[in-house]
Protein backbone atom coordinates (compact mmCIF):
# COMPACT_ATOMS: atom_id res chain seq x y z
CA UNK A 1 0.00 0.00 0.00
CA UNK A 2 1.54 3.70 -1.22
CA UNK A 3 -0.76 5.58 0.76
CA UNK A 4 0.35 7.71 3.25
CA UNK A 5 0.81 7.24 6.91
CA UNK A 6 -2.24 8.03 9.36
CA UNK A 7 -0.70 7.51 12.73
CA UNK A 8 2.91 6.56 13.22
CA UNK A 9 3.90 5.99 16.97
CA UNK A 10 7.13 5.84 17.76
CA UNK A 11 8.83 4.50 21.00
CA UNK A 12 5.65 4.84 22.57
CA UNK A 13 6.58 3.70 26.53
CA UNK A 14 3.29 3.87 29.41
CA UNK A 15 4.56 3.39 32.73
CA UNK A 16 1.72 2.61 35.65
CA UNK A 17 4.29 3.48 38.47
CA UNK A 18 7.08 0.79 38.00
CA UNK A 19 5.25 -1.50 35.79
CA UNK A 20 5.44 -0.90 31.93
CA UNK A 21 1.70 -1.68 30.42
CA UNK A 22 3.48 -0.53 26.91
CA UNK A 23 6.84 -0.47 26.08
CA UNK A 24 8.38 0.56 23.07
CA UNK A 25 6.01 0.56 20.32
CA UNK A 26 6.40 1.96 17.69
CA UNK A 27 3.77 1.18 14.28
CA UNK A 28 2.62 3.10 11.19
CA UNK A 29 -1.34 2.83 10.08
CA UNK A 30 -1.39 3.87 6.55
CA UNK A 31 -4.59 5.83 5.44
CA UNK A 32 -7.46 3.27 4.76
CA UNK A 33 -5.78 0.31 6.08
CA UNK A 34 -7.24 -1.88 9.11
CA UNK A 35 -4.35 -2.79 11.07
CA UNK A 36 -5.34 -5.37 14.03
CA UNK A 37 -3.42 -5.43 17.71
CA UNK A 38 -3.87 -8.78 19.17
CA UNK A 39 -3.08 -10.13 22.82
CA UNK A 40 -4.02 -11.45 25.51
CA UNK A 41 -5.50 -9.87 28.29
CA UNK A 42 -3.27 -7.48 29.90
CA UNK A 43 -0.98 -7.47 26.94
CA UNK A 44 -1.00 -3.77 26.55
CA UNK A 45 -3.59 -3.33 23.75
CA UNK A 46 -5.87 -0.87 25.67
CA UNK A 47 -3.31 1.45 27.10
CA UNK A 48 -2.29 1.50 24.18
CA UNK A 49 -5.47 2.58 22.49
CA UNK A 50 -5.86 4.86 25.23
CA UNK A 51 -2.41 6.88 24.49
CA UNK A 52 -3.55 7.32 20.64
CA UNK A 53 -6.46 9.51 21.54
CA UNK A 54 -4.72 11.29 24.30
CA UNK A 55 -6.48 9.34 27.32
CA UNK A 56 -3.30 8.62 28.79
CA UNK A 57 -0.47 11.08 28.36
CA UNK A 58 2.81 8.20 27.10
CA UNK A 59 6.37 8.81 29.69
CA UNK A 60 8.15 8.44 26.11
CA UNK A 61 8.01 8.61 22.76
CA UNK A 62 5.34 10.58 19.97
CA UNK A 63 2.10 10.32 18.68
CA UNK A 64 1.64 11.28 14.95
CA UNK A 65 -1.43 11.63 13.59
CA UNK A 66 -2.30 13.08 9.92
CA UNK A 67 -3.69 16.51 10.13
CA UNK A 68 -6.11 18.08 8.06
CA UNK A 69 -3.15 19.56 5.94
CA UNK A 70 -2.00 16.24 5.13
CA UNK A 71 1.02 17.10 8.28
CA UNK A 72 2.03 14.29 10.91
CA UNK A 73 1.73 15.98 13.74
CA UNK A 74 2.49 14.54 17.36
CA UNK A 75 -0.30 14.71 20.05
CA UNK A 76 2.13 13.93 22.99
CA UNK A 77 3.16 17.44 23.82
CA UNK A 78 -0.33 18.70 23.52
CA UNK A 79 -2.48 20.63 26.60
CA UNK A 80 -5.79 19.49 26.65
CA UNK A 81 -7.65 21.94 24.60
CA UNK A 82 -5.34 20.98 21.74
CA UNK A 83 -5.90 17.42 22.35
CA UNK A 84 -9.49 17.92 22.44
CA UNK A 85 -9.49 19.10 18.81
CA UNK A 86 -7.35 16.17 17.96
CA UNK A 87 -10.08 13.52 19.53
CA UNK A 88 -12.77 15.09 17.70
CA UNK A 89 -10.61 13.41 14.05
CA UNK A 90 -10.54 10.29 15.69
CA UNK A 91 -13.56 7.87 16.36
CA UNK A 92 -13.80 5.18 18.80
CA UNK A 93 -15.98 2.15 19.27
CA UNK A 94 -15.80 0.24 23.36
CA UNK A 95 -16.31 -3.40 24.21
CA UNK A 96 -19.71 -2.08 25.79
CA UNK A 97 -20.73 0.61 23.71
CA UNK A 98 -21.03 3.38 26.26
CA UNK A 99 -24.14 5.01 24.80
CA UNK A 100 -25.85 7.45 27.25
CA UNK A 101 -28.51 5.64 28.50
CA UNK A 102 -30.28 9.21 28.87
CA UNK A 103 -30.42 10.46 25.09
CA UNK A 104 -32.13 8.53 22.46
CA UNK A 105 -30.33 6.62 19.53
CA UNK A 106 -30.46 9.93 17.45
CA UNK A 107 -29.21 12.05 20.39
CA UNK A 108 -26.04 9.78 20.88
CA UNK A 109 -24.92 10.12 17.60
CA UNK A 110 -25.46 13.33 17.12
CA UNK A 111 -23.08 14.27 20.65
CA UNK A 112 -20.11 14.29 18.75
CA UNK A 113 -21.50 16.95 16.02
CA UNK A 114 -22.88 18.79 18.85
CA UNK A 115 -19.51 18.69 20.41
CA UNK A 116 -18.19 19.97 17.30
CA UNK A 117 -20.47 22.66 17.17
CA UNK A 118 -22.69 21.60 14.23
CA UNK A 119 -26.47 23.68 13.68
CA UNK A 120 -29.09 21.72 14.90
CA UNK A 121 -30.03 21.39 11.06
CA UNK A 122 -26.62 20.06 9.94
CA UNK A 123 -26.97 17.35 12.97
CA UNK A 124 -30.83 16.16 11.87
CA UNK A 125 -29.15 15.36 8.26
CA UNK A 126 -25.90 14.02 9.17
CA UNK A 127 -27.98 11.53 12.31
CA UNK A 128 -30.41 10.37 9.82
CA UNK A 129 -27.64 9.49 7.02
CA UNK A 130 -25.23 7.23 9.60
CA UNK A 131 -27.90 5.73 10.45
CA UNK A 132 -28.79 4.60 7.47
CA UNK A 133 -25.44 3.58 6.74
CA UNK A 134 -25.42 1.29 10.01
CA UNK A 135 -29.38 0.28 9.26
CA UNK A 136 -30.63 1.32 12.13
CA UNK A 137 -33.04 4.07 10.34
CA UNK A 138 -36.14 2.52 12.46
CA UNK A 139 -34.59 2.93 16.24
CA UNK A 140 -33.52 6.80 15.83
CA UNK A 141 -36.44 7.41 18.75
CA UNK A 142 -34.99 4.41 20.77
CA UNK A 143 -32.98 4.72 24.15
CA UNK A 144 -30.04 2.17 24.53
CA UNK A 145 -32.21 0.10 26.86
CA UNK A 146 -34.39 -0.80 23.96
CA UNK A 147 -31.91 -1.97 22.15
CA UNK A 148 -30.15 -5.24 21.27
CA UNK A 149 -26.25 -5.87 21.88
CA UNK A 150 -25.50 -5.31 17.95
CA UNK A 151 -27.83 -2.95 17.80
CA UNK A 152 -25.89 -1.14 20.43
CA UNK A 153 -23.02 -1.35 18.75
CA UNK A 154 -24.27 -0.09 15.30
CA UNK A 155 -25.28 2.81 17.07
CA UNK A 156 -21.65 3.34 18.59
CA UNK A 157 -20.36 2.72 15.56
CA UNK A 158 -22.48 5.58 14.02
CA UNK A 159 -21.95 7.76 16.79
CA UNK A 160 -17.97 7.31 15.95
CA UNK A 161 -18.23 8.10 12.26
CA UNK A 162 -20.45 11.05 13.17
CA UNK A 163 -17.38 13.63 13.22
CA UNK A 164 -16.54 12.02 10.01
CA UNK A 165 -13.42 11.32 11.65
CA UNK A 166 -10.09 10.41 10.21
CA UNK A 167 -9.27 7.30 12.17
CA UNK A 168 -11.64 4.61 14.11
CA UNK A 169 -10.21 3.23 16.88
CA UNK A 170 -12.25 -0.43 17.74
CA UNK A 171 -11.76 -1.40 21.64
CA UNK A 172 -12.63 -4.99 21.62
CA UNK A 173 -15.84 -3.82 19.92
CA UNK A 174 -16.99 -7.00 19.48
CA UNK A 175 -15.77 -9.04 22.39
CA UNK A 176 -19.31 -8.16 24.49
CA UNK A 177 -21.55 -9.49 21.05
CA UNK A 178 -22.31 -13.58 19.80
CA UNK A 179 -20.61 -15.06 17.40
CA UNK A 180 -23.78 -14.21 14.71
CA UNK A 181 -24.05 -10.59 15.85
CA UNK A 182 -19.49 -10.46 15.97
CA UNK A 183 -20.02 -11.39 11.79
CA UNK A 184 -22.35 -9.00 11.27
CA UNK A 185 -20.36 -5.81 13.26
CA UNK A 186 -17.45 -6.74 11.65
CA UNK A 187 -18.77 -6.50 8.05
CA UNK A 188 -20.21 -3.74 8.59
CA UNK A 189 -17.10 -2.51 9.16
CA UNK A 190 -15.05 -3.65 6.79
CA UNK A 191 -17.91 -2.01 4.56
CA UNK A 192 -17.44 1.65 6.25
CA UNK A 193 -13.80 0.77 5.56
CA UNK A 194 -14.26 0.26 1.67
CA UNK A 195 -16.76 2.34 1.08
CA UNK A 196 -15.79 5.89 3.06
CA UNK A 197 -12.20 4.95 2.93
CA UNK A 198 -11.89 4.81 6.56
CA UNK A 199 -8.33 4.28 8.42
CA UNK A 200 -9.32 1.46 11.19
CA UNK A 201 -6.91 0.40 14.35
CA UNK A 202 -8.67 -2.55 15.99
CA UNK A 203 -7.70 -4.49 19.37
CA UNK A 204 -9.00 -7.49 20.05
CA UNK A 205 -8.06 -10.56 21.52
CA UNK A 206 -9.77 -12.87 19.57
CA UNK A 207 -7.78 -14.03 15.94
CA UNK A 208 -11.20 -14.89 14.25
CA UNK A 209 -11.58 -11.52 14.42
CA UNK A 210 -8.13 -10.55 13.01
CA UNK A 211 -8.56 -12.97 9.97
CA UNK A 212 -12.03 -11.28 9.13
CA UNK A 213 -11.05 -7.57 8.55
CA UNK A 214 -7.74 -6.58 9.25
CA UNK A 215 -4.96 -5.95 6.24
CA UNK A 216 -2.06 -6.13 8.88
CA UNK A 217 -1.74 -7.40 12.61
CA UNK A 218 0.65 -6.54 15.32
CA UNK A 219 1.19 -9.15 18.20
CA UNK A 220 1.15 -7.69 21.83
CA UNK A 221 2.75 -9.31 24.24
CA UNK A 222 4.06 -7.92 28.00
CA UNK A 223 3.87 -4.16 26.53
CA UNK A 224 5.81 -5.25 23.64
CA UNK A 225 5.20 -5.67 20.27
CA UNK A 226 6.38 -9.72 19.41
CA UNK A 227 5.20 -9.81 15.71
CA UNK A 228 3.55 -7.88 13.12
CA UNK A 229 3.17 -8.78 9.28
CA UNK A 230 0.34 -8.93 6.94
CA UNK A 231 -2.46 -11.02 8.34
CA UNK A 232 -2.17 -13.94 5.89
CA UNK A 233 1.49 -14.02 6.28
CA UNK A 234 1.22 -14.43 9.75
CA UNK A 235 -1.68 -17.10 9.81
CA UNK A 236 0.47 -18.86 7.50
CA UNK A 237 3.25 -19.02 8.71
CA UNK A 238 3.12 -17.37 12.36
CA UNK A 239 6.98 -16.83 13.66
CA UNK A 240 6.39 -15.98 17.58
CA UNK A 241 5.32 -18.49 19.80
CA UNK A 242 2.90 -16.80 21.13
CA UNK A 243 0.90 -16.15 17.58
CA UNK A 244 1.02 -19.87 17.49
CA UNK A 245 -1.01 -20.59 20.56
CA UNK A 246 -3.35 -17.77 20.09
CA UNK A 247 -4.19 -19.61 15.95
CA UNK A 248 -4.32 -22.52 17.73
CA UNK A 249 -6.47 -21.41 20.69
CA UNK A 250 -9.02 -19.69 17.69
CA UNK A 251 -8.87 -22.99 16.09
CA UNK A 252 -10.34 -24.83 19.03
CA UNK A 253 -12.97 -22.31 19.45
CA UNK A 254 -14.02 -22.42 15.53
CA UNK A 255 -14.61 -26.55 16.23
CA UNK A 256 -16.61 -25.52 19.47
CA UNK A 257 -18.85 -23.55 17.20
CA UNK B 1 -67.13 18.10 60.85
CA UNK B 2 -64.55 18.12 63.71
CA UNK B 3 -64.05 20.67 65.81
CA UNK B 4 -60.91 21.72 64.36
CA UNK B 5 -58.98 24.82 64.01
CA UNK B 6 -59.05 24.63 60.04
CA UNK B 7 -58.11 28.16 59.49
CA UNK B 8 -54.77 27.75 61.58
CA UNK B 9 -54.34 24.42 59.81
CA UNK B 10 -54.04 25.83 56.92
CA UNK B 11 -52.30 28.93 57.71
CA UNK B 12 -49.59 26.36 59.28
CA UNK B 13 -50.00 23.88 56.48
CA UNK B 14 -49.03 27.02 53.91
CA UNK B 15 -46.22 27.85 56.09
CA UNK B 16 -44.49 24.14 55.93
CA UNK B 17 -44.85 24.15 52.11
CA UNK B 18 -43.15 27.06 51.93
CA UNK B 19 -40.46 26.45 53.98
CA UNK B 20 -39.98 22.82 52.47
CA UNK B 21 -40.17 24.30 49.07
CA UNK B 22 -38.15 27.44 49.07
CA UNK B 23 -35.39 25.35 51.24
CA UNK B 24 -35.58 22.44 48.62
CA UNK B 25 -35.00 24.54 45.53
CA UNK B 26 -32.30 26.28 47.20
CA UNK B 27 -30.66 22.81 48.70
CA UNK B 28 -31.34 21.64 44.96
CA UNK B 29 -29.70 24.64 42.76
CA UNK B 30 -26.47 24.94 45.39
CA UNK B 31 -26.29 20.91 46.21
CA UNK B 32 -26.27 20.11 43.03
CA UNK B 33 -22.80 22.13 42.00
CA UNK B 34 -21.68 20.94 45.83
CA UNK B 35 -22.37 17.38 44.66
CA UNK B 36 -20.71 17.66 41.29
CA UNK B 37 -17.30 19.47 42.65
CA UNK B 38 -17.31 16.57 44.99
CA UNK B 39 -17.33 13.71 42.77
CA UNK B 40 -14.86 16.27 40.03
CA UNK B 41 -12.35 16.88 42.43
CA UNK B 42 -12.04 13.11 43.92
CA UNK B 43 -9.20 10.95 42.96
CA UNK B 44 -9.69 9.98 38.86
CA UNK B 45 -12.26 12.97 38.67
CA UNK B 46 -12.55 15.41 36.24
CA UNK B 47 -10.94 18.58 38.20
CA UNK B 48 -9.44 16.12 40.77
CA UNK B 49 -7.74 18.27 43.19
CA UNK B 50 -7.17 16.74 46.80
CA UNK B 51 -7.38 19.79 48.78
CA UNK B 52 -10.15 21.14 47.30
CA UNK B 53 -12.44 17.45 47.95
CA UNK B 54 -10.86 17.36 51.44
CA UNK B 55 -11.90 20.70 52.45
CA UNK B 56 -15.05 20.78 51.04
CA UNK B 57 -15.44 17.18 52.45
CA UNK B 58 -14.74 18.39 55.70
CA UNK B 59 -16.87 21.96 55.86
CA UNK B 60 -20.08 19.55 54.30
CA UNK B 61 -19.33 16.87 57.44
CA UNK B 62 -18.88 19.30 59.99
CA UNK B 63 -22.68 21.13 59.01
CA UNK B 64 -23.98 18.05 58.73
CA UNK B 65 -22.73 16.96 62.29
CA UNK B 66 -24.81 19.71 63.68
CA UNK B 67 -28.12 19.01 65.08
CA UNK B 68 -30.84 21.19 63.16
CA UNK B 69 -32.19 22.59 66.49
CA UNK B 70 -28.64 23.99 67.22
CA UNK B 71 -28.06 25.09 63.71
CA UNK B 72 -31.21 27.19 63.77
CA UNK B 73 -30.04 29.44 66.70
CA UNK B 74 -26.30 29.05 65.61
CA UNK B 75 -27.78 30.92 62.46
CA UNK B 76 -29.58 33.63 63.92
CA UNK B 77 -26.92 36.58 63.21
CA UNK B 78 -26.37 35.34 59.30
CA UNK B 79 -30.56 35.46 59.01
CA UNK B 80 -30.32 38.42 60.59
CA UNK B 81 -28.10 39.25 57.41
CA UNK B 82 -29.57 37.81 54.70
CA UNK B 83 -33.65 38.35 55.73
CA UNK B 84 -33.28 41.20 58.29
CA UNK B 85 -35.23 39.38 60.86
CA UNK B 86 -34.32 36.22 63.10
CA UNK B 87 -38.34 35.42 63.58
CA UNK B 88 -41.13 33.79 61.00
CA UNK B 89 -41.32 31.79 58.30
CA UNK B 90 -39.03 33.30 55.57
CA UNK B 91 -36.01 33.50 58.61
CA UNK B 92 -36.86 29.78 59.38
CA UNK B 93 -35.74 29.19 55.46
CA UNK B 94 -31.77 30.25 56.23
CA UNK B 95 -30.80 27.59 58.29
CA UNK B 96 -33.40 25.19 56.91
CA UNK B 97 -31.63 25.50 53.37
CA UNK B 98 -27.81 25.49 55.26
CA UNK B 99 -28.74 22.23 56.47
CA UNK B 100 -30.48 20.65 53.26
CA UNK B 101 -27.29 22.07 51.00
CA UNK B 102 -24.96 19.73 52.42
CA UNK B 103 -27.12 16.72 52.51
CA UNK B 104 -28.22 17.31 49.19
CA UNK B 105 -24.61 18.09 48.25
CA UNK B 106 -24.45 14.43 49.48
CA UNK B 107 -27.07 12.76 48.02
CA UNK B 108 -25.94 14.20 44.44
CA UNK B 109 -21.94 12.57 45.13
CA UNK B 110 -23.23 9.09 45.34
CA UNK B 111 -25.97 9.80 42.53
CA UNK B 112 -22.87 11.40 39.98
CA UNK B 113 -20.65 8.48 41.46
CA UNK B 114 -22.39 5.94 40.10
CA UNK B 115 -22.55 7.21 36.76
CA UNK B 116 -20.57 4.78 34.70
CA UNK B 117 -16.71 6.30 33.97
CA UNK B 118 -16.90 4.48 30.28
CA UNK B 119 -19.68 6.83 29.56
CA UNK B 120 -16.95 9.72 30.66
CA UNK B 121 -14.51 8.15 28.88
CA UNK B 122 -16.73 7.79 25.68
CA UNK B 123 -17.51 11.69 25.28
CA UNK B 124 -13.78 12.55 26.14
CA UNK B 125 -12.59 10.38 23.51
CA UNK B 126 -15.09 12.28 21.16
CA UNK B 127 -13.49 15.63 22.12
CA UNK B 128 -15.71 16.68 24.73
CA UNK B 129 -14.89 19.37 27.66
CA UNK B 130 -15.16 18.81 30.92
CA UNK B 131 -17.94 21.51 30.90
CA UNK B 132 -19.74 18.53 28.23
CA UNK B 133 -19.20 15.62 30.89
CA UNK B 134 -20.90 17.60 32.87
CA UNK B 135 -23.83 18.61 31.28
CA UNK B 136 -24.33 15.51 28.39
CA UNK B 137 -23.38 12.77 30.76
CA UNK B 138 -23.20 13.26 34.64
CA UNK B 139 -26.38 14.82 34.97
CA UNK B 140 -28.61 13.42 32.84
CA UNK B 141 -27.37 9.80 33.47
CA UNK B 142 -27.58 10.65 37.09
CA UNK B 143 -30.95 12.37 36.95
CA UNK B 144 -33.32 9.46 38.25
CA UNK B 145 -31.28 9.41 41.10
CA UNK B 146 -30.94 12.98 41.39
CA UNK B 147 -34.50 13.33 41.54
CA UNK B 148 -34.51 10.11 44.26
CA UNK B 149 -32.39 11.97 46.30
CA UNK B 150 -34.30 15.21 46.20
CA UNK B 151 -37.09 13.29 46.95
CA UNK B 152 -35.53 12.24 50.11
CA UNK B 153 -34.61 15.65 51.13
CA UNK B 154 -37.80 17.19 50.88
CA UNK B 155 -39.54 15.28 53.35
CA UNK B 156 -36.41 15.62 55.60
CA UNK B 157 -37.02 19.15 55.45
CA UNK B 158 -40.70 18.95 56.38
CA UNK B 159 -39.57 17.19 59.26
CA UNK B 160 -37.16 19.75 60.21
CA UNK B 161 -39.05 22.28 59.42
CA UNK B 162 -41.46 21.45 62.58
CA UNK B 163 -38.39 22.51 64.66
CA UNK B 164 -38.67 25.96 63.00
CA UNK B 165 -41.28 26.77 65.58
CA UNK B 166 -38.91 27.65 67.90
CA UNK B 167 -38.31 31.06 65.81
CA UNK B 168 -41.71 31.51 65.55
CA UNK B 169 -41.46 30.27 61.79
CA UNK B 170 -44.90 28.30 62.34
CA UNK B 171 -46.01 25.57 60.61
CA UNK B 172 -47.72 21.95 60.83
CA UNK B 173 -44.77 21.34 63.72
CA UNK B 174 -45.84 24.42 65.36
CA UNK B 175 -49.30 24.15 65.40
CA UNK B 176 -49.26 20.65 67.01
CA UNK B 177 -46.67 21.36 69.78
CA UNK B 178 -49.04 25.00 70.59
CA UNK B 179 -52.34 23.44 70.05
CA UNK B 180 -51.80 19.21 70.61
CA UNK B 181 -49.21 19.36 73.32
CA UNK B 182 -49.52 22.65 75.43
CA UNK B 183 -53.31 22.94 75.34
CA UNK B 184 -54.35 19.20 75.56
CA UNK B 185 -56.34 19.02 71.89
CA UNK B 186 -55.11 15.82 70.42
CA UNK B 187 -57.93 16.06 67.82
CA UNK B 188 -55.16 18.63 66.60
CA UNK B 189 -51.86 16.81 67.29
CA UNK B 190 -53.76 13.68 64.80
CA UNK B 191 -55.17 16.26 62.02
CA UNK B 192 -51.49 17.20 62.01
CA UNK B 193 -50.24 14.02 62.14
CA UNK B 194 -52.59 12.62 59.26
CA UNK B 195 -51.99 15.83 57.23
CA UNK B 196 -48.01 15.05 57.91
CA UNK B 197 -48.49 11.88 56.30
CA UNK B 198 -50.46 13.17 53.54
CA UNK B 199 -47.75 15.64 52.47
CA UNK B 200 -44.76 13.16 53.29
CA UNK B 201 -47.22 10.13 50.85
CA UNK B 202 -47.70 12.65 47.84
CA UNK B 203 -44.06 14.03 47.85
CA UNK B 204 -42.79 10.61 47.72
CA UNK B 205 -45.16 9.28 45.15
CA UNK B 206 -44.41 12.16 42.78
CA UNK B 207 -40.69 12.04 43.23
CA UNK B 208 -41.10 8.32 42.21
CA UNK B 209 -42.99 8.89 39.45
CA UNK B 210 -40.76 11.90 38.34
CA UNK B 211 -37.45 9.80 38.33
CA UNK B 212 -39.12 6.88 36.60
CA UNK B 213 -39.72 9.42 33.65
CA UNK B 214 -36.37 10.17 33.62
CA UNK B 215 -35.02 6.70 34.10
CA UNK B 216 -34.25 4.90 31.12
CA UNK B 217 -31.87 2.66 31.91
Amino acid sequence: MNNPTMLRLSGVTKKFGAYAAIEDISLDVRRGEILGVIGRSGAGKSTLIRCINGLEKPDAGSIEVLDNDDVLRDLVPLDEGELQKVRRRIGMIFQHFNLLSAKTVADNVALPLKIAGRSRAERKGRVEELLGLVGLDAKAGAYPAQLSGGQKQRVGIARALAAAPALLLSDEATSALDPETTTAILSLLKDINRRLGLTILLITHEMSVIRAVTDRVIVLDHGRIIEEGPTERVFAAPAADLTRRLLAAAQLGLEKD
Amino acid sequence: MFDLPYQALLVSLGQTLTMTFVAGAISFVLGLPLGLVLVGTAPGGIWENRWVNKILGSVVNAVRSLPFIILLVALIPLTRLIVGTSIGTAAAIVPLAISAIPYFGRVAEVALREVDRGLIDAVKAMGGSRWTIVREVLVPEALPSLVSGFTVTLVLLIGASAMAGAVGAGGLGDLAIRYGYQRFQTEVMIAVIVVLIALVSLIQAIGDRVARYFDHR
